[in-house]
């Protein structure tokens, strides 16, 4: 069940020209959150909202004078779980990963440490861990910040010891957003081109293969993630390796590609997809995509609450 | 906390009574349920909810981006294209759900023709657990039905008469603030049999992302929403308020249009609204029914009122 959480923010880091990841302290949803749910952040307080009713008059005082804080965004806005600990030294905390694009972003790249945010979660269906409980081998495929959801589902996938390749598609080098290490990691996959430069530690101490791929730039591998996802598949078709899965989140064109790509070679495919969001828990219909229901009909289903884990084969892609 | 003298906050609509002036507004209240998922959530200061847009058929509504917030966080702009799954879907898979619902529950009906207004009235107004239907005539963001009937006095009250013949429960007519003169509009709807009026829906509006040149909604425009718009509802309610007044009429009007803090909700009781709708703010402030519900008494008791009745249509002018 969904909970709003006061969440101390605990750490904050900037990750290349437009990425932070901000750290919550936030019990319930630390612990309860499954891979692939997401959370809604009030990234700047309501002007028109006070908490301690015992303080009344001073805020209605407050507040008439507008002295409250001008509300700068209305909406919450819907991140997905990155990182989260349910135990250890960081236990009862969680991380968000996000690129600034708007005046929300914006203002939550601002919170600094000590700093407390509402969050409202855990939200959403996450990933078919049944399924993925069951593979052999899985391959996730991310879309620059679309790495972020792929974080819990690659730690349940290797924690069920499920050979795992985390293929991760960036502009430029500046815009990786993961924390990177220098050296030279070889991906075995990746026959043309075997040396990356770029190196996702934090994902290789989960045990899988990563590799980042670059649209500009000429440190590595260039191009598209589909380009070394396709030569994967091909390259994994003859083996009688167990069930594989794939896994995609990122921009509408990529995990459209991956949808197909993964299809034609019987691939089971999961979508995460990503909207523009009003509620968050259903109400108000504002994150519809279009599902091909078993009868071949075509509906529109709610992202915040029927997803945001889609099966690949049953999203329309026809419609941007 | 010292005792605060009790605060009457119950309201009779035309019939309708409600245990408070609260009402949550069409489409943002889902089917009456989704808010619940939420823990801690209470809908008990919620004196009646507006369900969805319904029609005769599954409607798909609008592609996507359906929704965008405006500069400043004043307002939101949505465009969903009233999809629900069709009157008998609602009838069976979302109204039982509703059986233990403490608020009254009041169906929102659209539809493409005349016809389809008066069937969906008909479907909804017959089951139990509807205690009022309204007629939305008032939607921005669908090519047929909505908007376009509430945009001629004689096209709304062909719609409402229809409407009318479909029940004797209290049927409410939701009018648009898209209109040149919403008192022509609000009196055809009265003439054609209306019980009460909601004042107003969204404001027409769209945004265009400047890199692509294109409308950030998938459908082009929408309807804002918000405290941006509040100034607008205000000044539709004023005037449909002093419409009823100077026709001698006794229609009660149900606010709806920006409403955060129950500052803004007594500013429509003061120009005349008997009731008021809230939307936009549950999906910033989920807590919004009770905190409203609490700021209200503590107003009411600052402003001397027994009861939050006494303080309707009081606006003073020179």
């Amino acid at each position: 069940m969904a909970v709003v959480e006061t969440a101390s923010v605990t750490r904050r880091v900037e990750l290349g020209r437009s990425h932070v990841r901000l750290r919550l302290r936030a019990e319930r949803i630390a612990r309860e959150s499954l891979p692939g749910q997401f959370v809604n952040v009030r990234c700047t307080p309501l002007a028109f909202s006070r908490k301690v009713f015992e303080d009344w008059d001073t805020f209605l005082r407050q507040r008439r004078a507008g002295g409250t804080g001008a509300t700068r965004t209305l909406l919450m806005r819907p991140f997905a779980v990155y990182r989260r600990w349910k135990e250890g030294p960081e236990k009862g905390q969680f991380e968000v990963l996000f690129k600034v694009v708007g005046r929300g972003t914006a203002a939550l790249a601002q919170k600094q440490p000590g700093e407390e945010v509402e969050v409202l979660g855990p939200l959403g269906k996450g990933f078919d861990l049944d399924w993925c409980r069951r593979l052999s081998t899985a391959v996730v495929v991310a879309g620059g910040v679309g790495l972020a959801p792929l974080y819990p589902l690659v730690e349940f996938l290797r924690s069920r010891d499920v050979h795992t390749i985390v293929i991760v598609g960036v502009i430029s080098e500046h815009d990786v957003p993961i924390e990177v290490a220098d050296s030279r990691v070889t991906l075995s996959f990746v026959a043309t081109r075997p040396d990356l430069t770029i190196t996702a530690k934090e994902f290789e101490r989960l045990g899988c293969e990563v590799g980042v791929v670059a649209l500009e730039g000429d440190k590595g591998y260039t191009g598209l993630p589909t380009e070394v996802f396709d030569r994967f598949l091909h390259w994994s078709d003859g083996g009688a390796r167990g069930e594989a899965g794939v896994f995609t989140c990122g921009p509408w064109a990529m995990m459209r590609e991956v949808a197909r790509h993964a299809a034609e070679h019987d691939v089971r495919c999961e979508v995460l997809l990503e909207e523009r969001m009003g509620c968050g828990v259903g109400a108000c219909m504002a994150c519809a995509c279009r599902i091909r229901a078993a009868n071949g009909e075509v509906v529109r289903k709610r992202i915040c609450v029927d997803g945001p884990v889609f099966d690949g084969s049953e999203v329309v892609w026809d419609e941007g | 906390m010292k005792d605060e003298p009790e605060v009457k906050v119950g309201v009779d609509l035309a019939g309708l009574k409600l245990a408070t002036p609260i009402l949550v507004a069409s489409g943002t209240y889902g089917w009456g349920t989704e808010f619940g998922e939420i823990e801690g959530f209470s809908g008990a200061a919620i004196g009646a909810m507006v369900l969805k847009g319904t029609t005769l058929e599954p409607r798909q509504g609008n592609r996507t981006p359906r929704i965008v917030e405006t500069a400043g966080g004043a307002g939101i702009l949505n465009a969903i294209g009233l999809q629900n799954p069709g009157v008998e879907y609602v009838i069976n898979h979302y109204l039982p759900r509703l059986k233990d619902a403490k608020a009254k529950v009041i169906a929102n009906v659209a539809g493409a023709t005349v016809e389809e207004y008066g069937k969906v009235t008909e479907r909804l107004a017959g089951h139990e657990r509807i205690d009022a239907v309204e007629v939305n005539v008032s939607c921005p963001n669908v090519k047929r039905g909505g908007m376009h009937f509430g945009a001629d006095a004689k096209v709304c009250a062909k719609v409402v008469r229809r409407c009318r013949k479909g029940t004797t429960k209290p049927l409410i007519v939701k009018l648009s603030p898209n209109v040149t003169d919403v008192r022509a509009i609000a009196r055809a709807a009265v003439e054609a049999g209306a019980d009460i009026l909601t004042v107003a829906n969204t404001v027409l509006g769209t945004a265009i992302d400047i890199h692509t040149r294109k409308p950030i909604l998938g459908s082009v425009s929408g309807g804002l929403s918000g405290p941006a718009i509040k100034p607008i509802a205000l000044q539709k309610v004023l005037e449909v308020a002093d419409l009823v007044r100077d026709e001698g009429l006794d229609t009660p009007i149900i606010a709806s249009g920006g409403i955060m803090t129950a500052e803004d909700a007594l500013e429509f009781m003061i120009a005349g609204a008997r009731a008021f709708a809230i939307g936009t703010v549950l999906f910033a402030d989920f807590n919004a029914p009770e905190r409203i519900m609490e700021e209200m008494k503590k107003l009411l008791v600052e402003l001397e009122l027994a009861d939050v009745n006494e303080i309707v249509g009081t606006l003073e002018r020179e």
